[in-house]
């Protein structure tokens, strides 16, 4: 509000009406507005001179003016004369000029030019005058390029355009504003590619073109532009530094922009871009700070978590629901096998954490699973490595990323998206510290597990070596043995032999589950050329296979189950003698690693000492049995019992030490052997066929001479025993000569 | 205000600057009534300059035609009237009074 009082003289009709315009012109009136301020002001003030104080001198004219959003108030107080301009007839408008009345013109213009007028007479205290004029701005006439307001509704279009959500709100917001503050058409084209937000799939509002050529032209060229001719339809290019980001059009229907018009909108447009763009950074900025929180969040739990299982379930649910992508999974890759491990998936869709089986090379998860190169694709048709999988139907971008240290591939991140460019580089930026991150978490896991398992299986080392090495007795032995790996390593199948040089023979001895006790007993040939257990007790050196299909050595046995894929057989040596064989088995393929071949060479030396104790042991023992059987007999013959009494008793001795089926003494008598005493047969029977047959006699004799006692082999002549009772040409026999005094004796 | 006066054969061209209002208007009564009393009744009136005019000058101007058309002598043109006066003039019914030019040399030949 502000207030002047001015002497009652019409020179001062001039500062009186340029103290009106400037209250009008803070009003953010137009000129016009202004113009019919300045009117009324000076019609009031007119009459205030000429009626209230009848131009007498020394009045005085106290003006008031006040403004509001919507309304100019001017109040006109003078001193003078109580007067009613009310009472003053309004001229004629029509009259000719001859009967034209001279006055009341005044008070009719300022009816018409203002929008209130009140006059109220005050008696004594003079007269009040209350002008009101509304301070409405129409679109079609205002052209106040410096008018506050506009400059106001500019810098609020900024601070909206900020705190708007989406660029669908922004966009209206320009259009809006635009045409309110122009008074005109607007439309706006933005090259969204420069205002996508990462991590949001949202739809394109704008075409990929600006849609009109002049708007083209503004883009392209960087200047406005108006087609031909006609300044009614402009066109102005949104710049950010030197790039062009998109364009404003304006279009007017009536009449053209003129130059302030023009200017305003530069400026509107360079506020608009400016606005675009920070509110832009702000959101990106936004999102980085929460992709670096997902980092962190994953570094976290990768921190917390040493089983790799587990440790991959986790990370693919955190990316899947930061990033809401369709498909994410992990695979890791074992040396030496040509597929890959699937790890852990999660997926958008119930039921969408499906294994997917993935063979190096193979679609793009195989393809950096093989090179260690990242793999994107942003339109999963147009690549030819795209391996197309029946449960993850609607992916159609899709990025691989490996997960490598230094140069050496330790798995796949694999992420899939049903949108066509789902992967801005923000994401892959993201995408890549997440990978580096899984990749040093799977090293660090697989260390520990490493570590976890090196620790398991010294401790089932020790655990089975204490179990076995108390054992004496070899059948219990090798029973146990092979409960123990089943149990303790959890091996399906698990047989052990034992293997005779000199019989050429390997005689299974104990298997796990009840298959492998019926089979107890049954024997290979240890010079077969084919079979992978002849081969390693030949050769002395373990054999693992992964799959059996590929393996030509491999025989189907009756020891396998039928759908064995993967077999390892260890040796068990002793003093580097193969005495005896682990086999084991499996129906899975790739079901032993090298780590087992190491554990099971380790466990086999264990169990190849204690067979040999145990052999010792049983070795030992009858030796003690034989050594008591002699000082038995000795002990016979110095008692002076009968000649017939001490050799039923030998022979009795011998039998126990050594078990057979018949056991005789033959004794000289002059240059002929009689049979002395027979255990196990009719004595007569022997000794006839001892006498009917001189080949058997001669074979019998032959002992006596010998260095060593004969040991009969399968093509040797049959001897007395043999022929009297009937034996097969490959039974056994040994015959050692009584030397005491030239006697000898034959079993 | 200022008045200037051109004086051709047949009219007067008489140019206003400046602001017309009631301090002014009577100068400018005076100045067409000085034409008047020379016998002089064919008067352009030249507003280019004119900023502003009141109520006051409308009275001059009607005071002005008055006299010059009375027996026919003449009349008072107008000519290059700014909007904003234009506007009063035909808000206050006075524009049906006067032939209004846009240009000067129009109105001089119009006589």
């Amino acid at each position: 509000m502000r207030t002047a009082i001015f002497p009652a003289k019409f020179d001062q009709l001039d500062a009186i009406r340029e103290f009106a315009t400037q209250a009008a012109r803070d009003a953010g009136m137009d000129d016009s507005a202004i113009y019919a301020v300045q009117l009324s002001m000076d019609e009031a003030c007119t009459n205030v001179i000429e009626h209230a104080y009848e131009g007498m001198d020394g009045g005085e004219i106290e003006c008031t003016c006040d403004s509001d959003d919507k309304n100019l108030t001017i109040i006109i107080h003078d001193h003078g004369k109580s007067f009613d301009p009310s009472t003053i007839a309004l001229p004629n408008l029509d009259a000719d000029l001859d009967s034209r009345p001279v006055g009341g013109l005044g008070v009719f213009l300022m009816k018409k030019l203002m929008d209130e007028v009140r006059f109220e007479p005050m008696g004594a205290s003079g007269n009040v005058l209350t002008m009101i004029k509304h301070c409405k701005i129409e679109p079609e006439k205002a052209k106040a390029a410096h008018s506050p307001s506009t400059w106001k509704q500019i810098v609020i279009l900024g601070e909206e355009l900020m705190r708007a959500a989406s660029l669908t709100s922004q966009h209206d917001l320009i259009v809006g504003s635009t045409a309110r503050i122009l008074g005109s058409q607007a439309d706006l084209w933005l090259d969204e590619r420069l205002f996508r937000l990462p991590g949001l799939n949202q739809a394109a509002l704008y075409p990929p073109q600006p849609p009109n050529e002049t708007m083209m032209k503004a883009f392209s060229t960087g200047l406005t532009t108006s087609p031909e001719g006609q300044k009614k339809l402009l066109a102005v290019p949104l710049k950010n530094g030197g790039l062009v980001m998109g364009a404003l059009q304006v279009k007017k229907s009536d009449s053209p922009f003129r130059k302030n018009e023009i200017e305003l909108l530069d400026g509107l447009v360079g506020h608009i871009s400016l606005a675009l763009v920070a509110s832009h950074r702000f959101v990106v900025e936004q999102w980085r700070i929460e992709q670096l929180t997902l980092v962190r969040r994953v570094s976290a739990q990768i921190a917390n978590v040493f089983d790799l299982d587990e440790l991959t379930r986790r990370v693919a649910k955190l990316i899947q629901r930061t990033f809401h992508y369709y498909y994410v999974a992990i695979f890791t890759r074992e040396p030496g096998q040509d597929a890959l491990n699937f790890r852990s998936s999660a997926g958008r869709e119930r039921g969408r954490g499906k294994r997917v089986k993935a063979k190096l090379g193979e679609g793009l998860i195989g393809n950096v699973a093989k090179t260690g190169e990242e793999a994107v694709t942003n339109n999963v048709r147009s690549d030819s490595r795209y391996k197309y999988i029946d449960s993850l139907s609607k992916t159609q971008s899709e990025a691989a990323l490996p997960l490598k240290i230094e140069n050496y591939i330790l798995g796949v991140l694999d992420v899939q998206s049903d949108q066509l460019d789902a992967f801005h580089p923000n994401d892959l930026l993201v995408l890549r510290a997440l990978a580096d991150t899984i990749a040093i978490a799977i090293n660090g896991a697989r260390l520990y597990s490493e570590l976890q398992m090196r620790a398991d299986h010294l401790a089932i080392v020790a655990e089975v070596s204490e179990d076995i090495t108390s054992t004496l007795d070899l059948d219990e032995l090798l029973n146990k043995v092979a409960v123990l790996i089943q149990r303790r390593l959890n091996f399906p199948y698990v047989h052990l032999f034992t293997v005779h040089p000199n019989r050429r023979q390997i005689i299974y001895e104990a298997g796990s589950g009840i298959r492998g006790n019926s089979l107890k007993g049954s024997v290979l040939d240890l010079d077969k050329d084919e079979g992978i257990i002849p081969w390693v007790a030949r050769n002395g050196k373990s054999m693992l296979v992964n799959d059996v299909r590929q393996e030509p050595r491999y025989q189907p046995s009756p020891f396998a189950p039928e759908d064995t894929r993967s077999v390892m057989t260890i040796p068990l040596c002793f003093d580097d003698q193969v005495i005896g064989v682990l086999d084991l088995q499996s129906d899975h393929t790739n079901a032993f690693s090298e780590d087992d071949r190491f554990l099971c060479g380790a466990l086999a030396d264990y169990v190849a000492v204690a067979i040999h104790n145990a052999d010792l042991y049983r070795t030992e023992r009858w030796r003690r049995q034989v050594a008591d059987s002699l000082r038995e007999v000795t002990g016979l013959i110095s008692a002076d019992v009968s000649l017939e009494d001490v050799l039923d008793s030998v022979l009795r001795e011998l039998e126990r030490n050594l078990p057979c089926e018949v056991a005789a003494i033959w004794l000289l008598e002059g240059e002929d052997l009689y049979l002395a005493q027979v255990h196990g047969a009719d004595i007569m029977e022997i000794d006839s066929a001892a006498h009917r047959w001189p080949e058997a006699y001669n074979f019998l004799t032959a002992a006596l001479t010998a260095e060593q006692p004969i040991v009969r082999k399968p093509d040797d002549p049959i001897g007395p025993t043999g022929t009297g009772l009937g034996f097969s040409a490959d039974y056994s026999s040994i015959a050692a000569a009584l030397r005491a005094g030239d006697r000898p004796w034959v079993c | 205000m200022e008045i200037t006066i051109q004086q051709f054969k047949h009219c007067d061209l008489l140019s206003v600057k400046g602001k017309v209002d009631s301090f002014t208007a009577p100068d400018l009564i005076k100045a067409i009534e000085a034409l008047n009393n020379e016998n002089r009744f064919k008067i352009i009136l030249d507003m280019s300059k004119l900023e502003y005019m009141s109520s006051a000058g409308f009275r001059a101007l009607l005071v002005g035609q008055r006299n010059c058309k009375r027996f026919n002598r003449g009349a008072i043109v107008l000519a290059s009237v700014p909007k904003k006066v234009k506007d009063a003039l035909e808000l206050t019914g006075f524009k049906p009074l006067f032939k209004i030019f846009d240009e000067i040399t129009p109105a001089v030949g119009s006589f």
